[in-house]
This record gives structure tokens, C-alpha cells and sequence, in this order.
């Protein structure tokens, strides 16, 4: 077995009267690439943040590699890309990158920072005045700087071109192959499937699946078809994960749509429609299905 | 349904970085945070031009306008160490302030993950607004000593050092502005009370010179008696008790306001 990254148990916290993460265990072994699925406001930041030490949770606990966040973080083994996170103002990219870099426990060598996260070109740039595309880069830099063997990326990817997002993927999967452990929040399934090893999907700060990409993709990402018909089986044809019926009409989510298709043309069905599984909508398909 | 295995794809992890990184020790890093706050202070243009060339610039307008007459050399020494203390007055504002605004904006997030710790920061950070005072100081005696005043070393000495001293409860009211007010907000508050407390307090025109209003006004006012004792190594005159006090009083409750304030950030940050 792996030795184990993070560790959260029972892991809760509110504000007010919301609870933006709501009991959440979670164990995920050195080395995984693991993906946190969820629309906005599911809960995967506050989770980040309480994995980072800088949001106290209201109950539960989080271990970094087998230890307080804080104390992971103080001894260089954490490093985050947050959501917005702040740059230092009054000062351009270099002033920033090398602030930074005096106060890590074990730093990269800076040039490689500045070569990985292809920021050679805006060093003497104003961090007032980079591009959302930049900032990102810089963001990058500072999240892999300390050299950490455990990487938190909060919705990595926004305000990135798909260039410098395949260019971003790549970096992080070359930095994953050296034994490191990268979580990552997203909103796009695709992106969570391409990259991750593991997703783990959040709604309502509860987990509410927890599996590999093709195992998501089945459940959340498949196509509905509706058509009206006499009451069968339909839920064993090929490719059908649930099976619903509303009104006159028989509703199919389907992980294939064509080979769902194939079987359900020889029935006695008409007046048949695909369309696209919304994910918000798979995502309120999937919890409740959780809380049932 | 499939229950989910995680995929054990990839081999038994072996931590060594790409490059082997750089081990440093806390000394080291706080050190490093200090002199990069530093450096960024003194290489912003705001800090060289209103907190450096300003009051160079009104020393050296001032002391051409009044140095000539009589007793000009007594006026020149009076005009030198009111527009160093205006300068350092200003300094001691702004570095006040960015310890909070810092918090505000979230860099201070940033920080936290790193190995530096939240006492350190603010330890470096008041450290190097304490250290921050003497730029302005320095600068406008040097070029008061160019420009003809004369004074024992000694004298010099002292003046940089009870400055320094004085102008302390200035870095608590910036903090307590930061605190207190938006990042964007505060910054505007902290120049306008470097102007306000330098004009009001007597250390652009003698406050003697005023109108009885302002001179009431001005000696209630911490400036007026920072500039006061930054002149005493020079005038000789006996430290007031009424101007300790009125400094003391000042710093006690900046720092009650900013007790309060802090609470106030704190319970109301929602995260």
C-alpha cells in the first residue's frame, strides 16, 4: 500500500448557515493524480483550503502526509494554485518570483521555476498588469516553487487557451511522474477525465461519487434519450444507466447512446430524442441518488 | 455498477525533485523576507517620491527661502529635521499599512504557504517598517549636511535615534488604518494623514506662526511633538512631560483601536 497524502475524516465546515463542506472523508495515497468534480459553490475550494491550513474546519481532521496542514506547509511540502489567489502588488513578475522564493524550506532553483512555468518573457511585467493567461502562469510558478511533494491546483486551467492549457497538463503530468501528489478542482468533466487518475465528485460539500474517469464519464456524462413506448425493460439495454419515466414519455441516461439506440429502434417506440446529459444536471441526478 | 479500485498505475513514488532543491534555514528565510520587503519599499516610486524627494525637495526650497537671514543657519537646522520627520512620519504610515493591506488583499494567503509563519510576518514586517523610518531621515540630513549645516556627530546620532523612537506609534496608526479600512481606501488615508499630521502638527510652518485654533489644535497632535523631540539633541530644550504623554496616549489607543479592529477583520472575513 502507499503511503497515504491526505487523510480527512469527517472533515466539516459552515458559514452561517450554509455548509459548504458537509462530513467529508477522504484518503488519497502519495503519487495520485485526483480531480475534485463539481459545479460552483459544491464545496472544492473550502475543502482545498482546509487541506492547506487556511481554513480551520468547524469539525473532523485533516492529515498531510501524516501530519498537521500547518506543518506540512511550513516544511515545504505543500504548494497551491489558488482560486483568484493574490499576487504581491507594486512589483513586477521577478519582484514577486523572488520574494517568494527567499522564504520555501527547499526551493527549486528559480530558473527552473521561470522555465517550467514559461515566464521568461514577462519577468519585468507589473503582476497589475498581466493577462488572465499569465496570471495563471504565475500562479503556476508559485504553486510549484517549494518544490512540494503534494500540489493543490483550485480551477487551474481558467482564463488559459487550450495551447497553454495542453502545455499546462503536460508540465503537471512531468511533474506527477516524479512521485508527486496533485489534486486538482475543476468544473469540466472532460478536463478531470483527461488528467486524473481518480475523480472524486462533490456536490453540496458532500462526496457523491468517487471513482475512475470512465466510471464518472458513465454516470455523469453519457446522453438522454426520451421516447414514447409500452412500459419494458429498458434499463438492461446496452449502455443505460437509469431508466425514468415522466409522463407519456420513458426518459434512458446513456454512457452510449448509439449502441443504446440500436437496441431500442427494434422495440415499439416512437417520437425519440437525444440530447446531451447536462453535467449540473448529472450532478443533481448523482446526489440524489446518494441521499436516496 | 463497477465499484471503483483506484488505479495503482504508477510506480512506487520516488520523491527526488527534478532538481535537488535548495534547503534553507529559518533564519535564513526571515532574513530573505526582510530584505526583499526592503528592497520593494525602497525601489517604489511612490516611497522614492513622496516619501524621499518630497521632503528633500521642501527642505532644500525652505532653507533657500529663510536660510539667508538672520539666524538663518538656526532656521536651516530647524527646516532639516521637521521635513526628515515629516518624510519618515510618512514612511512609517505606509510600511504600517501594508503589513494589513497585505492581510487584505490576500498575498498574505499566498505567504501562509510557504514556510514562513504568521508571527514571523509580522514580526519582519514591523521590523522593517521600523527600519524603513531611517531612509527619509537620512537622506534629508545628508543633504542638509551638504548644503552647509553643521552639527557634532554626536548631535547627528542622536537625532536619527530619537526620531526613530518617536515616530514608532506612526506605524501603529497605519496598521490600525489598514485594518480599518479597504486596501484601496487605506492607502488614500495613510497619504492624506501624512499631509494632515505634518501641516497641523507645525512641521511645514512653526505652529507658533498659526492661528491660535490651529496651534490648539496641533498640540494634541502626536506630529507635533515627534517633530518637537527630533529637535531637542539640537535646541537642547528638556524632553516635555506633556508631549510624552500625548504620544503614549496616542499609541495606547491606536493600539486598543487596532485590537478592536482586528477582531473586527477577523469575525467578519469570510474565509
Amino acid at each position: 500500500m502507499r503511503e497515504t497524502a491526505i487523510t480527512t475524516t469527517g472533515l466539516t465546515k459552515r458559514y452561517g448557515s450554509l455548509t459548504a463542506v458537509d462530513d467529508v472523508d477522504l484518503r488519497v495515497p502519495t503519487g495520485q493524480i485526483m480531480a475534485f468534480l463539481g459545479p460552483n459553490g459544491a464545496g472544492k475550494s473550502t475543502t482545498n483550503e482546509m487541506i492547506l491550513g487556511l481554513v480551520t474546519p468547524d469539525e473532523g481532521t485533516v492529515e498531510v502526509f501524516g501530519e498537521s496542514p500547518h506543518e506540512a506547509v511550513r516544511r515545504g511540502d505543500v504548494g497551491a494554485m489558488l482560486q483568484n489567489g493574490a499576487l504581491l502588488a507594486d512589483t513586477n513578475v521577478r519582484g514577486l518570483l523572488r520574494t517568494l522564493h527567499g522564504i520555501h524550506a527547499h526551493p527549486l532553483p528559480l530558473g527552473e521555476v521561470i522555465e517550467r512555468a514559461e515566464l521568461g518573457d514577462i519577468l519585468k511585467t507589473p503582476t497589475g498588469k498581466l493577462s488572465g493567461g499569465q496570471a495563471q502562469r504565475v500562479r503556476f510558478a508559485m504553486a510549484i516553487m517549494g518544490s512540494p511533494k503534494l500540489i493543490i491546483l483550485d480551477e487551474p486551467t481558467v482564463g488559459m487557451d487550450v495551447e497553454l492549457r495542453r502545455r499546462f497538463w503536460a508540465q503537471m503530468e512531468d511533474l506527477a511522474s516524479h512521485g508527486r501528489t496533485v489534486i486538482f478542482a475543476t468544473h469540466y468533466l472532460d478536463e478531470a477525465d483527461a488528467y486524473a487518475e481518480r475523480i472524486v465528485v462533490i456536490s453540496d460539500g458532500r462526496i457523491v461519487a468517487d471513482g475512475t474517469g470512465a466510471d464518472i464519464k458513465r454516470r455523469v456524462g453519457g446522453r438522454t434519450v426520451t421516447f414514447v413506448g409500452p412500459d419494458l425493460d429498458y434499463e438492461h439495454l446496452p449502455g443505460v444507466v437509469s431508466a425514468t419515466r415522466d409522463g407519456e414519455r420513458h426518459q434512458l441516461v446513456s454512457a452510449d447512446s448509439d449502441e443504446t439506440l440500436r437496441h431500442l429502434i427494434t422495440r415499439p417506440v416512437h417520437s425519440i430524442e437525444v440530447t446531451s446529459a447536462k453535467l449540473e444536471d448529472a450532478f443533481v441526478a448523482i446526489t440524489e441518488g446518494a441521499h436516496a | 455498477m463497477t465499484t471503483t479500485t483506484l488505479r495503482e498505475t504508477r510506480a512506487t513514488p520516488s520523491i527526488a525533485a527534478p532538481t535537488p532543491p535548495e534547503a534553507r534555514g529559518s533564519a535564513q528565510r526571515v532574513l530573505s523576507y526582510l530584505g526583499s520587503t526592503l528592497r520593494l519599499s525602497l525601489t517604489d516610486g511612490g516611497f522614492i517620491g513622496f516619501i524621499i524627494a518630497m521632503p528633500t525637495a521642501m527642505y532644500l526650497f525652505f532653507s533657500t527661502l529663510y536660510g539667508d537671514e538672520i539666524g538663518g543657519a538656526e532656521i536651516q537646522r530647524h527646516i532639516m529635521v521637521m521635513m526628515a520627520t515629516y518624510g519618515a512620519m510618512g514612511s512609517a504610515l505606509a510600511a504600517g499599512n501594508a503589513i494589513q493591506n497585505e492581510r487584505a488583499t490576500g498575498w498574505f494567503r499566498q505567504l501562509m504557504l510557504t514556510a514562513l509563519s504568521p508571527t514571523q510576518f509580522f514580526f519582519t514586517r514591523l521590523l522593517a517598517a521600523l527600519l524603513l523610518i531611517l531612509p527619509p531621515i537620512v537622506v534629508v540630513l545628508g543633504v542638509g549636511a551638504i548644503d552647509g549645516v553643521r552639527l557634532p556627530l554626536a548631535t547627528w546620532a542622536s537625532v536619527v535615534g530619537v526620531a526613530l523612537v518617536v515616530l514608532i506609534p506612526f506605524v501603529v496608526m497605519g496598521l490600525v488604518v489598514g485594518l480599518w479600512l479597504k486596501p484601496q481606501a487605506a492607502n488614500a488615508a495613510t497619504t492624506f494623514l501624512m499631509l494632515a499630521l505634518a501641516m497641523l502638527g507645525g512641521m511645514w510652518v512653526p505652529l507658533d506662526q498659526m492661528p491660535q485654533v490651529l496651534q490648539d489644535i496641533g498640540i494634541l497632535l502626536p506630529s507635533y511633538w515627534a517633530g518637537q523631540f527630533a529637535l531637542t539633541p539640537i535646541t537642547g530644550d528638556p524632553v516635555a512631560a506633556r508631549g510624552v504623554i500625548t504620544l503614549v496616549a496616542w499609541t495606547v489607543g491606536l493600539a486598543a483601536l487596532g485590537v478592536v479592529g482586528y477582531r473586527r477583520a477577523v469575525a467578519t472575513s469570510k474565509r
